[in-house]
């Protein structure tokens, strides 16, 4: 791989779902419909870069952090790359292999946590399932990545009923971190936290990308969020990215009129620039 | 008839009963006037929602307001029976809510629903209940009514289910609209939308709105005056401007700190997030709530009982020691020892 | 989580926890006590269980014989200590030996969906449609009478429900954001299945074990009072209760003190499974 090559390269990435058909449309002979979720969407996501892409719901945001990860697959056509490797027809070994390098962040803290596993025990499940350096040692390895998300290495024997919002998304990082990706993909990850707790995850974020080097697509349809973290961001509309630069172009100098249109909904903090919103 | 729609005093609310009783709102004196809007603004645990929820005794089976009292329009809402409080419910305070989709009964169409609490509410006979129902609807923004209301709830997009929600909450002219994280599960460009809705039924009906939410963007979009929740207690009051601008307590301070904005793109500054976590329901902390995560904690934190003090003009805060003066974060640690 | 979440959870939970020790407590000390009388009844039983005596014919219960004779003269509460017995271990094995293999089979249909789902599913259509008392007598048909036949013929088609039930369960649970991130994490399929998945969609199969017990404890002694499973002289409660019916009017206790027992047996399994049901024993989590 040369130095200058994006850690991930997505190209021409499509995705259509069928839509279901009534048993009567299938009895006339109705053609299947389609829905583009996903269309021709194109991006790198460089070494150490938070790439943030912004959209609202249905504008295909989280399609894409699936089809990157193979949870669903692309429409043929697409290249998705990781580190030069091809993500489309990775399969078995090596596909395991891809997906421990781009791991990812849910929303929903409370459900990203298996129950019934304590936090040591599923961090350290990761860190042994992938032969990872230093988990032979448990306590050691579930100590350091704990405390790694500024977590005491004490809370590993905790189950995530026992710990807050903001706790059980710090442990999902880490039983991400335990496998040693390079890149994470963070999906609505601060959407479900409280304010105050959300500026501390993302400034976890901003740690983790200057400490390991880790390159991060960060997904929210916040721009206040992506506003914080992200170096460069892309504007997703109805599948399509509709406008893609760095992070202070597109939103003090919007190109396109969705994204006007977004930022103009953004509710602000600052009683005096209220009603500024043309919606 | 002058003062307040809403007159909550010395509201404290425990969950649970006997030894085990915790207390999740504590102290909480709230007032709304004649077409005011009052953001109420706070965490998850703050018991902001149990606040509002008990303003029509919407308290869960499980809570029970111990102390202090409520008035609606000078009347005693605690004291109210049955069919006074019905009457309240159905004629004189909307209710809002964060999820409009299971405030909906999927099996019927939305004009039905809103026709049969026209029916039973205002004793409309069936003409000029399908009447106001179109009308209703109309009166909230939603385009081509005749046709959308024939729709059932899960037709309707997240939008449209709030303001066919809104729609229902404003039969009979309310005085007073209380809406609880209205806007939460919505997209930007449909909240904005629907705070703009609100603002209306406030400035062109003069109805007053409680406006719940997690966000101090939304409140600083709509409303006029701001209350701060924590732990249970209200720790500062005042016009929302100056709080954005001065904000007196600590805690207010540091929410308004961590508040991402789309003005920082490209600095890569880090947000002086708050340290810790806010404390879980019931927890009992002596003195200030706030003090463990406090960067002006002292000694003196851990005595004080948090009540509002008039700091300025027109704003009121729980915290004896600090001091907003002149510029934004500019602070005066001083005042009372 | 707000605190209204908070609210509405916790005071119910804890209701239910304090009644559901209770149900299941009451549960178990009937079940505790049939099942430990049944596997000492070499030791307490007064009397062989097919010892004749035909002095003593149809007397009724007193100090000597706690539930009277039979027309034969046996002892009705030895042979019921005995028969207990059978009936818990063939109710067991017919209810314990299809369960984990229809709760891999439902897993397995979830999980991979395609055509393992509708292979698996169909099948268990199949089973479940098909009349089971029929079912059961056909295979008693083929390997002859006797609790053999029963043996076979339950887990036969018994499985096919907990596939049903594990199948829906691991729907829902695969799309747990936990079970997406085994994928995310690169574990194998074997460990989200198994690791995972697992012991989530066991509860329920668990919770309903009982229920299914009680029905499978009526139909072996329903099979053998028809004359389809245990045969004679050998005691079970359903042969016990089938010899006693024709004194029903003379000789009362033959069936009736029998068929308590096997009321109670029923009772005690469903108290439990009740309590297990709505309380969190089986670690049922809060989200």
């Amino acid at each position: 791989m040369n130095a200058a090559d994006p850690v991930l390269r997505v190209a021409n990435l499509s995705k259509t779902y069928p839509m279901r058909r009534t048993v009567a449309d299938r009895l006339r002979g109705k053609p299947r419909e389609a829905h583009l979720a996903v269309d021709g969407v194109s991006f790198d996501l460089n070494e150490g870069e938070i790439l943030g892409i912004a959209g609202q719901s249905g504008s295909g945001k989280t399609t894409v952090a699936r089809c990157v990860t193979k949870l669903v697959a692309p429409d043929p056509g697409a290249v998705i790359k990781l580190q030069g490797r091809d993500v489309v027809r990775a399969h078995g070994e090596k596909l395991r292999e891809m997906r421990r390098d781009i791991q990812m962040i849910f929303q929903d803290p409370y459900t990203s946590l298996n129950p019934r596993m304590t936090i040591g025990a599923a961090i350290l499940e990761a860190g042994r399932v992938h032969r990872r350096p230093g988990s032979d040692r448990p306590e050691e390895f579930v100590g350091a990545q704990l405390e790694r998300v500024g977590l005491p290495a004490s809370s590993a024997d905790r189950k995530p009923r026992e710990l807050s919002g903001g706790q059980r998304q710090r442990v999902a990082i880490a039983r991400s971190l335990a496998v040693q990706p390079v890149a994470l993909i963070a999906d609505e990850a601060v959407s479900a936290l409280d304010v105050s707790v959300q500026a501390q995850l993302l400034n976890l974020f901003l740690d983790l990308r200057d400490e390991l080097g880790l390159s991060i697509l960060f997904i929210s349809h916040q721009l206040a969020v992506l506003a914080e973290v992200a170096d460069r961001m892309a504007i997703m509309n109805l599948g399509r990215i509709v406008e893609i630069g760095e992070a202070r172009d597109v939103l003090s100098n919007p190109k396109d009129a969705y994204t006007r249109r977004l930022l103009a909904a953004n509710p602000n903090p600052d009683p005096s620039k209220r009603g500024e919103v043309t919606a | 008839m002058s003062g307040p729609v809403l007159n909550i005093e010395g509201l404290r609310i425990e969950i649970g009963s006997g030894e085990d009783a915790k207390a999740a709102v504590r102290d909480v004196s709230i007032e709304v006037g004649q077409g005011e809007m009052v953001g109420l603004v706070g965490e998850s645990g703050s018991g902001k929602s149990l606040t509002c929820r008990s303003a029509i005794r919407l308290v869960p089976a499980a809570g029970r307001v111990a102390a202090g009292s409520i008035r609606f329009n000078g009347h005693d809402v605690m004291a109210m029976d049955r069919e006074e409080l019905r009457r309240m419910r159905a004629l004189d305070v909307g209710m809002v809510f964060q999820d409009p989709f299971s405030s909906l009964d999927p099996v019927f169409r939305v004009d039905r629903q809103i026709r049969e609490t026209l029916k039973s509410n205002l004793g409309m006979g069936t003409p000029a209940a399908k009447k106001e129902t179109i009308r209703l609807l109309d009166s909230v923004g939603i385009p081509d009514p005749e046709r959308w209301a024939r729709a059932y709830p899960h037709e309707l997009s997240g939008g449209m289910r709030q303001r066919v929600m809104i729609a229902l909450a404003t039969i009979g002219e309310p005085k007073l609209l209380i809406a609880d994280e209205p806007t939460t599960a919505l997209d930007v460009t449909t909240q904005a939308q629907i705070l703009d809705l609100l603002r209306r039924l406030r400035d062109e009906r003069g109805v007053a709105v409680l406006l719940v939410s997690h966000d101090f963007g939304v409140i600083a979009e709509t409303c006029d005056r701001v209350v701060v929740m924590y732990g249970g207690h209200v720790v500062e009051t005042g016009p929302v401007g100056e709080t954005y601008e001065k904000p007196q307590h600590p805690y207010t301070r540091a929410l308004l700190a961590s508040v991402p904005t789309i003005e920082s793109a490209g600095t890569h500054r880090r947000r002086e997030a708050i340290p810790g976590r806010p404390p879980e329901l019931g927890e009992k902390l002596p003195g200030c709530v706030f003090a463990p995560r406090c960067s002006f904690e002292r000694e003196a934190c851990h005595s004080i009982d948090m009540t509002l003090e008039q700091v300025s003009a027109k704003q009121r805060s729980a915290c004896p020691f600090v001091r907003a003066d002149g510029a934004r974060n500019d602070t005066v640690i001083g005042g009372a020892p | 989580m707000t605190a209204l979440a908070l609210v509405m959870r916790r005071p119910f939970t804890a209701r239910s926890s304090l009644h559901l020790n209770l149900t299941v407590k009451i549960g178990a000390v009937i079940v505790g006590l049939i099942v430990l009388a049944a596997f000492l009844a070499p030791i307490i039983a007064p009397y062989p269980p097919n010892e004749a005596k035909f002095l003593d014919q149809l007397q009724a219960p007193s100090f000597q014989h706690l539930m009277g004779t039979d027309s034969a003269g046996r002892d009705v509460f030895s042979r019921t200590l005995y028969g207990a017995r059978v009936d818990i271990l063939v109710m067991l094995f017919v209810t314990f030996v299809p369960l984990p293999i229809g709760v891999l089979a439902g897993a397995m249909a979830g999980y991979f969906g395609g055509w393992v789902d509708l292979v698996i599913s169909r099948l268990a259509d199949l089973m479940i449609a098909f009349p089971f008392l029929v079912l059961v007598m056909a295979i008693i048909a083929i390997v002859g009478p006797g609790l053999k036949g029963v043996m076979i013929g339950i887990p036969l088609a018994g499985w096919a429900l907990y596939a049903r039930m594990a199948r829906a369960e691991m729907l829902v649970v695969k799309e747990q954001n936990y079970m997406v991130a085994t994928k995310t994490l690169g574990y194998s399929r074997k460990r989200a299945i198994f690791r995972h998945a697992a012991p989530s969609i066991l509860r329920t199969s668990l919770v309903y074990s009982t229920l299914d017990m009680i029905v499978n404890l009526l139909l072996i002694a329903g099979l053998s009072y028809l004359g389809l499973g245990m045969q004679p002289p050998g005691s079970e409660l359903g042969t016990i209760i089938a010899n006693g019916q024709v004194h029903l009017l003379d000789a009362w206790w033959i069936s009736t003190l029998p068929g308590l027992v096997l009321v109670a047996l029923g009772v005690g399994l469903g108290l439990i499974g009740d309590g297990l049901s709505d309380g969190d024993l089986l670690g049922k989590e809060a989200r």
